[in-house]
């Protein structure tokens, strides 16, 4: 029997809140997502890309640069298309496409870095990750209640005034770029923060339990990565590749286009949101203590022969409590329609070849990322200590070192965990009937084992051999330093 | 259709009809806010998310995307000293096209099932009354038959 013990919906100090994993594996394909995603992410969605990429100078550049790419980005995109993809035989479609796509992209990528790193100066400086750990988690409000919570507050006459609040969920997203391109400095904000405030970017409300969409509780510490480790100075991501893989999964066969287009607009969405919020989440924000100045980043849907392009711009992270519906500011997310790069290569060569999208993918790289200057941008973090590694007093720095490891590793614990027999359920929770046996269970004794024992919140105790003072008893508990 | 074996089809065999088949479907109120396009049935125990999904597009015309099935266990209860089982049952949670719109409509009209309460709650009360009344009468005879009278 699987736990599900009990526990007191209030507590002090929630640790480990069992939280909504929104891993984006694509298996798990659900209709009607759009609106859940965007209210998840407090974004409007726009069609067509920001005017930023069509002006005239851009265009110019895009079009001779794409011109000088072209050979060198064919004969690559040629030579990985048709090499094989190398797994089991009864590997499935959506297996072989994701090899394929990830050994496409790469590929084009340093073509397109190595050719374009004379014309375009800020290319010197990027860092390129392959397939790095992107994890995203923050609190949503305005959902409602679970049923089990509604019908404990319907019990309680004190409780009942609470039922229509809106409650705050906790989402972490798990994602699985294929590419992230990082540098020195962010993108220059799209729209600026008047527009950011324009209510008729509507945000769709939707308070629907995500577990709806196939989404599941899960028990992990809520962890922010966005591909790189804290101290990195490339630490504002300018340019994500996504592949489509999950496309090719047998749900879609008999779809309409329209819900594969509002598919990877959903993938965009969330990725984008959980690329820039773990940035943010690094520079000092949290969803509790809104970013200052807004962050910007682009995304790449593609397999290689179906490209999509996205602009996102985050202009707020609060979307807690009420947030939902009363923060003024809304994040935007501009997208495109998937369009073909060709219609189809025999023996190497590339039929059908349309400009176009390898102009916009050149433009994407143009975008140049500057130094906002006049902005702090970390005004929540200590100028003096804004890292841990900075931090001078070595047991304090240890500390907290450890905890990090500790949480984003997310670990499988050395102990099972609680449960209890099939009989116990029938027998001694539900219909007691054996009042006759010795209490000895969790259950019995009025304890949640998915509570944290004591010895384990407890400080851990310090011989005397590696006490400064070995005859103190000042010294007996190792001293703690949570933030 | 069934659950049960069928002969297998050979060249030359009649049109199989299945009499009594034992798959079912009853559309019921959801316990949980659910999106416009997504139904809740409860079906019989044997029928898989495909036999679902065919049953409500062969016979009803209904395109269907996907079902979602959930197995619920039935409630344990103590009924004199023995603890007895409910039966198990099967919701399939079917997802219907986006531009569908439906909701399980309101059975029982809210203002009439208030209306009926009360009433019930009046009657209620009225008998606790006399059942009191009659105690008091016999209360220096008490575990008379209520039909003895002097």
């Amino acid at each position: 029997m699987s736990t599900n013990m009990p526990h007191e919906e209030y507590s002090d100090e929630p640790q480990y809140p069992p939280i909504k994993d929104l891993s984006w594996w694509g298996k798990k394909v659900s209709e009607a997502e759009a609106q859940h995603e965007e209210h998840m992410t407090r974004t409007h969605l726009v069609n067509g890309l920001p005017a930023i990429f069509n002006t005239n100078d851009v265009e110019e550049s895009a079009k001779q640069l794409a011109e000088e790419v072209k050979a060198d980005f064919i004969e690559a995109l040629a030579f990985e298309w048709s090499r094989p993809a190398d797994l089991e035989e009864n590997a499935s479609r959506c297996e072989v496409e994701k090899v394929k796509t990830q050994r496409i992209l790469e590929s084009l990528n340093t073509i397109m870095m190595s050719r374009l790193r004379r014309h375009v100066p800020h290319l010197s400086s990027t860092v390129t990750d392959s397939e790095p750990r992107l994890e995203a988690a923050w609190r949503v409000g305005g959902i409602e209640l679970e049923r089990k919570v509604r019908v404990f507050f319907e019990s309680r006459e004190n409780l009942k005034k609470w039922l229509d609040w809106p409650r705050d969920r906790s989402i972490q997203y798990l994602g699985n770029p294929v590419l992230h391109v990082r540098a020195n400095h962010p993108l220059q904000p799209i729209i600026g923060d008047q527009e950011s405030m324009n209510e008729q970017l509507e945000v769709p409300q939707n308070s629907l339990d995500p577990r709806i969409y196939g989404n599941r509780d899960v028990r992990r510490y809520m962890t922010n990565i966005p591909g790189f480790w804290p101290g990195d100075d490339h630490r504002f991501g300018i340019l994500s590749f996504l592949g489509r893989d999950y496309q090719l999964s047998e749900i879609f066969d008999t779809r309409p286009d329209e819900d594969r287009v509002e598919m990877l607009h959903c993938q965009a969405i969330m990725a984008s949101f959980a690329w820039l919020f773990s940035q943010a989440c690094y520079l000092g924000f949290s969803t509790y203590q809104d970013v200052t100045y807004p962050l910007v980043s682009q995304t790449v849907i593609s397999n290689g022969q179906h490209w999509s392009f996205y602009a996102y711009q985050l202009n707020t992270t609060l979307l807690h409590f009420q947030n939902t519906a009363n923060n003024p500011k809304r994040n935007v997310c501009w997208s495109s329609q998937p369009v073909k790069l060709f219609e189809s290569i025999d023996n190497g060569h590339v039929k059908g070849l349309n400009m176009d999208v390898l102009k916009t993918l050149v433009k994407f790289y143009l975008n140049e990322p500057k130094e906002r200057i006049g902005v702090n941008l970390t005004p929540y973090l200590d100028p003096e200590t804004p890292m841990v590694s900075k931090i001078e007093e070595e047991d304090k720095r240890v500390f907290l070192e450890n905890l990090f490891k500790k949480v984003s590793l997310n670990g499988k614990k050395h102990e099972p965990d609680p449960e209890y027999w099939n009989w116990e359920w029938i027998y001694k929770i539900k219909n007691k009937s054996r009042p006759q046996e010795a209490r000895r269970r969790p259950f019995e004794l009025w304890q949640d084992p998915w509570r944290l024992s004591f010895y384990e919140l407890s400080r851990k105790y310090v011989p005397k051999a590696r006490r400064k003072n070995p005859k103190s008893n000042k010294e007996k508990w190792e001293k703690t330093y949570y933030p | 259709m069934s659950t049960r074996w069928y002969p297998l089809y050979q060249m030359g065999n009649p049109q199989l009809r299945i009499f009594l088949p034992n798959f079912f479907m009853k559309l019921v109120k959801p316990k949980y806010s659910e999106p416009p396009n997504r139904v809740t049935f409860e079906v019989s125990m044997g029928m898989s998310r495909y036999d679902v999904k065919n049953y409500l597009e062969k016979i009803y015309k209904i395109p269907v995307i996907s079902v979602q099935t959930r197995v619920t266990p039935g409630e344990l209860k103590t009924t004199a000293g023995y603890v007895t089982k409910e039966d198990d049952y099967k919701t399939a949670f079917v997802v219907l096209e986006k531009s569908v719109n439906f909701s399980f409509p309101d059975l029982f009209a809210a203002g009439l099932k208030e209306k009926e309460y009360e009433k019930e709650m009046k009657s209620l009360e009225a008998t606790k009354r006399e059942y009191r009344k009659q105690q008091e009468r016999n209360a220096n005879r008490p575990g008379l038959p209520g039909w003895f009278s002097f």
